[in-house]
């Protein structure tokens, strides 16, 4: 019973991770309007 | 000829070179505050897990901006993030989300969007606001003329109170009300 | 001759009077928007490409070729010309100031020289004389 629910565990971790990964990426890429010489 | 186009528009835009390859994207839309000058635009990388670049695009560098990518001529026109916008600018200077406040402290709203004139040059010529009760608009977005003497930073967008009166519902009202604004303004100093 | 009316042409040798290979594309060279090369299927040994100045006749039924000797791995530019990246059906097409036309449905070539007289988007045909440029998202044309 042991051996496949580490798998699944591996497997849902590595999910997480890769869709965290993802979502930062998307925030990092993502733009705005700036103004120079600001305030 | 100019075209009207609002900054999100352009923001992730893919970035093509005349061999066809699209190189990168629009990230931020990066402009001086006094008289609305594109200065150029930072630039993303393409695909699920790319980041920023720090190669970025002075306007100068651009063989067009179209309605579904931004032209250059080859990858050898990317300048240097540095060269278009310095880290701090970057980080706090996104008029994005920023407060509009008039100097007799009335809240107008929020700053949702910026439209862009673009033909030989870019110019931000304006402002689109989800509007507070104070703009009697029921919170709807409308527009505002960039005005050409009141101070902005990622914080707030300080317009002066006659603003209100050349804010338009719809953009295609847009090009009379900022001459009328800058006119009126300039009437006003004297 | 359209590309979609020789999608599985047999590729023949007059020496032999067999099959040597079949076409599976067509490598186009954006800078002369010239037909340059033929993307092969089936070949017998480990080339799969055939140059254009290779083939005796492109003809409505069959591409002859004097024999399978001329059948090549892709070199130099057609290496890159050839990968799966820049093939031209499907591609969108992009014009030099950033408006997408369309995607190439059909190409309209000449088969006695391999010009490229059109691409062909469905509303529209474009002169293979505006092609600027085939790369990994458009082929770019001239307005």
């Amino acid at each position: 019973m042991d051996w496949w629910v580490w798998l699944i565990i591996i497997l849902a971790i590595v999910v997480v991770a890769l869709g965290g990964a993802i979502a930062i990426q998307a925030r990092r890429r993502s733009g705005g309007v700036i103004t120079k010489r600001s305030g | 000829m100019t075209v009207l186009m609002r900054a999100k528009e352009i923001i992730r835009r893919p970035v093509v070179t005349l061999a066809g390859d699209d190189v990168a994207q629009i990230k931020d839309v990066v402009y001086a505050d006094d008289q609305g000058e594109v200065a150029g635009f930072t630039l993303a990388g393409r695909g699920l897990f790319a980041g920023p670049k720090k190669e970025a695009l002075a306007w100068t560098s651009i063989h067009a901006v179209g309605r579904d990518a931004v032209m250059i001529i080859n990858e050898e026109m990317f300048d240097q993030r540095r060269d278009i916008v310095d880290k701090a600018q970057a980080r706090g200077g996104n008029v994005i989300a920023s407060r509009v406040l008039t100097d007799t402290g009335t809240d107008l709203g929020k700053v949702v969007d910026a439209i862009l004139e673009i033909g030989e040059t870019a110019r931000v010529v304006g402002y689109a606001i989800d509007s507070s009760e104070a703009l009697g608009r029921g919170g709807r977005t409308v527009f505002i003329p960039l005005p050409d003497t009141i101070a902005v930073s990622g914080e707030a967008l300080i317009v002066p109170s006659t603003a209100a009166d050349f804010v338009s519902d719809d953009l295609s009202g847009f090009g009379a009300s900022v001459q009328a604004f800058r006119d009126r303004l300039r009437g006003e100093k004297h | 001759m359209r590309f979609s009316e020789a999608k599985n042409h047999r590729v023949v040798s007059t020496t032999g009077a067999v099959t040597v290979g079949r076409l599976r594309e067509f490598v186009v060279d954006p800078r002369t928007a010239h037909v340059v090369a033929l993307s092969l299927k089936k070949t017998e040994g480990s080339g799969d490409t055939l140059t254009w100045n290779n083939l005796k006749a492109f003809g409505p039924d069959a591409v002859t070729v004097e024999s399978a000797d001329v059948i090549t791995a892709a070199e130099g530019d057609l290496i890159m010309m050839s990968d799966k990246h820049h093939r031209i059906l499907g591609k969108r097409v992009l014009t030099e100031h950033g408006e997408e036309l369309g995607r190439v449905k059909d190409v309209e070539f000449d088969p006695e020289n391999g010009l490229v007289q059109s691409l062909l988007i469905g509303s529209e045909e474009i002169s293979g004389s505006r092609i600027l440029g085939l790369g990994s998202y458009a082929v770019v044309v001239r307005l």
